[in-house]
């Protein structure tokens, strides 16, 4: 480990928390319309309203506001679906690749409209241009705002007092997208084109190498959907390669933005949060808890991956720092990253449900996989997702309370809302979900033939390697570990079905807790009530997230990292 | 080797790259075989018949209709509603 590796973790966490509550401000303002800017938008946002034939100023209860988002996600899916399958008639196809198989198109399209980015396809050979702007980038768009709506109406949950309604989808999506997610897209954009991310419509370069070999050089629309990858939370590259490529991440100042654009919205949401339910403290208190695990994650990894491989060390190369050489484990990482900001990307992208990456996960050393893999199995509560990570982190709220009323013999209470029988019971319901489809699904994948013929490595690693593919989708984050072949039948079908129900099978019962939340009357403040923005609860609120997490996937986790790190030290590999 | 690290970084090789580790250690001659042999023109690898878009479609819908009816299995779930009256400390 240097010095420099921990100052980029530094710079990093400093830049990122001193973005929080300027941008949360902005994003309140922006979905109550009294911003300058919205107030100059509106007649073009209403114009839309018109269009669609949307009444904004009606409200919807939690059904309501459910079923818009589904309906308006299936015609999402079916959408991306017909556009990849008819790619080859459509323009903007320079490649003259063809359609899309129906079994990739159909994981793809859900793997977009849940935000969760999985590919099991390589863009450059899979894609063309209209595919990728007119398909993936406009639902990396708005499975995001998506995300950012549904924390949004559980917030008014938590606000609003004997209400019947949450909101209205609509409006909330229309302004997501118009106030904040199009012009951090815009600026982030041109920043990248100047970084020398390519943006053009024209078909790839063929370029001659030394050898005299023909090479053809991908290129296209890339730094319009780079930004919306990032923010959104997607992580789809455009490129197989995805950040580790240089026409996606060019220099280290992109590397370091995009690493901002990954967490951008999700801790800003913490402040947003804070403002709506009139304590910021209470917003502050949550990013603390997003804050602990984040470094404890990130030095775990660092250190992890900087102390000296034993299988290299045993062949007696050099792996300490100098001025020619990163330190440590450098296999599948980039030269031009080092250990130090591949260690941190990767945390970011798990600990977000971003899933971009710049290095490959499946070279990382045992214990830092075993991170990587709590970062997505805790639900992306660190940070996570737009929105999803704040929801996410609101429902182990809502555990840690409870439980602390258990404790004390008291009906739970939230910021003045008693939490009671029906919110812990969907509460559950959502916690579940993703565990119940991760470990069903790696446990079938790991005894059927098809479910075998993926992994590239025996024992313990080829059992990693299926079990994150399998957390990866469920927890919308579409990272992969790399080393699984999953463009098969079985993968792509078994992955749609995890990533359709870690994000819908969630989302219902968080809207349904925002719905009995906001009917709910305010209870005073008294000298029993449990305070929510100390440090008291913070403590609280990561023993419930760790031993919620560590209960449910230790026995899964046991039989692939750390069996794998044990091993490991008395020199055997798979 | 710097013309290799372009080609992995520009196309979709990491599929050959698992193909030939699975032969067991490849060197660095292997992986250059695959790459010229594939022609940069790839494809990913398949082994088995396209399936249809009827079966994708009606999957789809099964799916959806499962969530909507997700929605009613939740509001039966909290059915009836907490009979404890909020204002009670």
């Amino acid at each position: 480990m240097t010095w420099q590796g921990w100052l980029q973790i530094a710079v990093f966490a400093a830049l990122i928390t001193a973005v929080v509550k300027p941008l949360g401000l902005y994003i309140l303002r922006s979905l109550d319309g009294h911003g300058r800017v919205q107030h100059a938008v509106a007649p073009f946002e209403h114009g839309l309203y018109r269009l669609a034939g949307i009444n904004p100023q009606e409200e919807q209860n939690w059904v309501q506001y459910a079923l818009a988002l589904l309906w308006f996600h299936l015609a999402g899916i079916v959408v991306l679906y017909v556009l990849q399958r008819a790619q080859n008639l459509l323009p903007l196809n320079p490649q003259q690749l063809g359609a899309v198989d129906p079994d990739l198109a159909l994981n793809t399209a859900v793997s977009f409209a849940t935000n969760t980015s999985w590919q099991s396809y390589a863009g450059e050979t899979t894609l063309s241009y209209f595919s990728q702007m007119a398909g993936i980038t406009v639902q990396s768009f708005l499975s995001c705002a998506t995300g950012v709506v549904v924390a949004m109406a559980l917030i008014r949950g938590f606000a609003r007092r004997s209400s019947r309604t949450i909101g209205n989808f609509w409006l909330d999506l229309t302004r997501v997208t118009l106030y904040v997610l199009l012009p951090i897209s815009t600026v982030g954009a041109l920043v990248l084109v100047w970084q020398g991310v390519p943006q053009t419509l024209g078909p790839y370069v063929s370029a001659t190498t030394l050898e005299g070999a023909h090479q053809l050089l991908a290129r296209g629309p890339v730094a319009s959907q780079e930004v919306i990858k990032l923010i959104s939370g997607d992580g789809g590259g455009f490129f197989n390669a995805n950040s580790a490529h240089p026409f996606e991440n060019p220099t280290a100042l992109a590397g370091l933005l995009e690493m901002l654009l990954i967490f951008l919205i999700g801790v800003a949401l913490t402040n947003t949060f804070g403002r709506t339910v009139g304590d910021q403290r209470q917003g502050w208190a949550l990013f603390a808890v997003m804050a602990v695990l984040f470094v404890a994650g990130s030095a775990v990894i660092y250190h992890s991956e900087a102390v000296r491989n034993p299988e290299i060390a045993s062949l007696n190369i050099d792996q300490s720092p100098s001025a020619q050489q990163s330190s440590g484990n450098m296999e599948g990482k980039e030269v031009r990253f080092g250990v130090a900001q591949s260690s941190l990307f990767a945390t970011v992208s798990t600990a977000s449900s971003d899933g971009a990456v710049d290095s490959m996960h499946d070279s990382f050393m045992p214990l830092s996989g075993l991170i990587l893999l709590g970062n997505m199995m805790v639900d992306e509560v660190i940070v996570g997702g737009p929105g999803s990570g704040l929801f996410g982190m609101l429902l182990f709220v809502v555990v840690a309370v409870f439980a602390a009323g258990l404790m004390i013999g008291r009906t739970p209470e939230y910021l003045g809302k008693k939490i009671e029988g029906n919110e812990v019971k969907m509460t559950m319901l959502a916690l579940l979900c993703p565990p119940a489809f991760i470990l069903i699904l790696a446990g079938v994948a790991t005894v059927l033939p098809a479910g075998l013929a993926g992994p590239s490595n025996a024992g313990p690693h080829g059992f990693s390697e299926i079990l994150y593919a399998y957390t990866s989708a469920a927890a919308t984050n579409g990272s992969a570990f790399a080393g699984l072949n999953a463009n098969t039948p079985f993968y792509n079908l078994s992955l749609s079905l995890a990533m359709f129900a870690g994000r819908f099978l969630v989302i219902v019962p968080v809207l349904c807790v925002a719905g009995l939340l906001a009917a709910k009357r305010v209870v005073p403040v008294s000298a029993g009530t449990l305070p929510t923005h100390g440090m008291q609860f913070v403590g609280l609120l990561l023993g419930t997230i760790v031993i919620v997490g560590g209960l449910t996937f230790f026995p899964a986790l046991a039989l692939g990292p750390v069996v794998e790190h044990f091993t490991m030290q008395s020199g055997f590999t798979y | 080797m710097a013309v290799i690290e372009i080609i992995f970084s520009v196309t979709n090789l990491y599929d050959d790259i698992w193909f030939v580790r699975e032969q067991r250690q490849p060197d660095i001659a292997q992986v250059a075989a695959v790459c010229y042999r594939r022609d940069l023109k790839l494809q990913p690898i398949r082994a088995h018949q396209p399936m249809s878009d009827l079966l994708m479609l009606a999957m789809l819908a099964a799916a959806f209709a499962a969530a909507i009816a997700y929605i009613w299995a939740c509001l039966d779930m909290i059915h009836p509603p907490d009979a404890a009256p909020d204002d009670v400390p």
